[in-house]
């Protein structure tokens, strides 16, 4: 996949977190935790995981998605998954 | 009163109370939030129990806004009605396979019953008389 292609999917998982969970864009880096810089509980997480498989069109088991705690970690499984 | 060790430093007495058979100790809010906010925030909400109660609380809420009982939720997400039970006390912190289980079902009832809402509207409707 090209730099290009991660930056764009990068930018729809930022974009997401943004929208869906009320976070100012400014706020989001790849580096980002989501306990710890979000506030998020177990439950925005299955949330925030159930709002990418919708707009990826993809299936993250639960298993890999209970490890994502980083917006980095995200794009990564996401990445992972569309290949 | 109770007194408690922060950060080894100063000890400082805290007022007690009972409520429902659960001991609370206040704490002004300032010193509250100065702990929430600190580097170790994470330290403080794990070891208060914040976030297992607050999704305790947000689980509930949502059961509770779909009208569900219990009973009803458990079936629906295939999981036992104690462990729900326990879950809602926030006795228990539910793995991430739970809370989608229970998310899934809520969602896939609210669907549902929303589609009869719709339903039960449109049959009933009727021309607001002046």
């Amino acid at each position: 996949m090209s730099t290009q292609t991660i930056e764009t999917l990068s930018q729809r998982v930022i974009e997401l977190i943004s929208t869906h969970h009320d976070i100012p864009k400014e706020q989001i880096s790849l580096d980002s935790q989501f306990v710890a810089d979000f506030g998020f509980d177990s439950l925005d997480k299955v949330e925030f995981m159930m709002n990418v498989e919708e707009e990826f069109d993809i299936a993250v088991p639960d298993e890999k998605a209970d490890m994502i705690t980083t917006v980095r970690d995200a794009v990564q499984a996401i990445q992972n998954l569309t290949l | 009163m109770i007194y408690i060790s922060i950060m080894q430093k100063h000890k400082t007495a805290y007022q007690r109370v009972r409520l429902n058979g659960t001991w609370y100790i206040i704490v002004k809010e300032d010193e509250f939030r100065a702990l929430t906010q600190s580097k170790t925030k994470n330290d403080v909400l794990d070891a208060m129990n914040i976030s297992d109660q607050r999704l305790a609380d947000r689980l509930l809420q949502r059961r509770q806004d779909a009208g569900l009982t219990q009973k009803d939720l458990a079936k629906l997400a295939g999981i036992r009605v104690e462990t729900l039970n326990r879950i809602e006390k926030g006795r228990t912190t539910p793995d991430f396979k739970t809370i989608r289980k229970l998310v899934n079902a809520i969602n896939e009832y609210n669907e549902q019953t929303g589609d009869k809402h719709v339903n039960a509207n449109h049959r009933n409707t009727e021309s607001t008389g002046h």
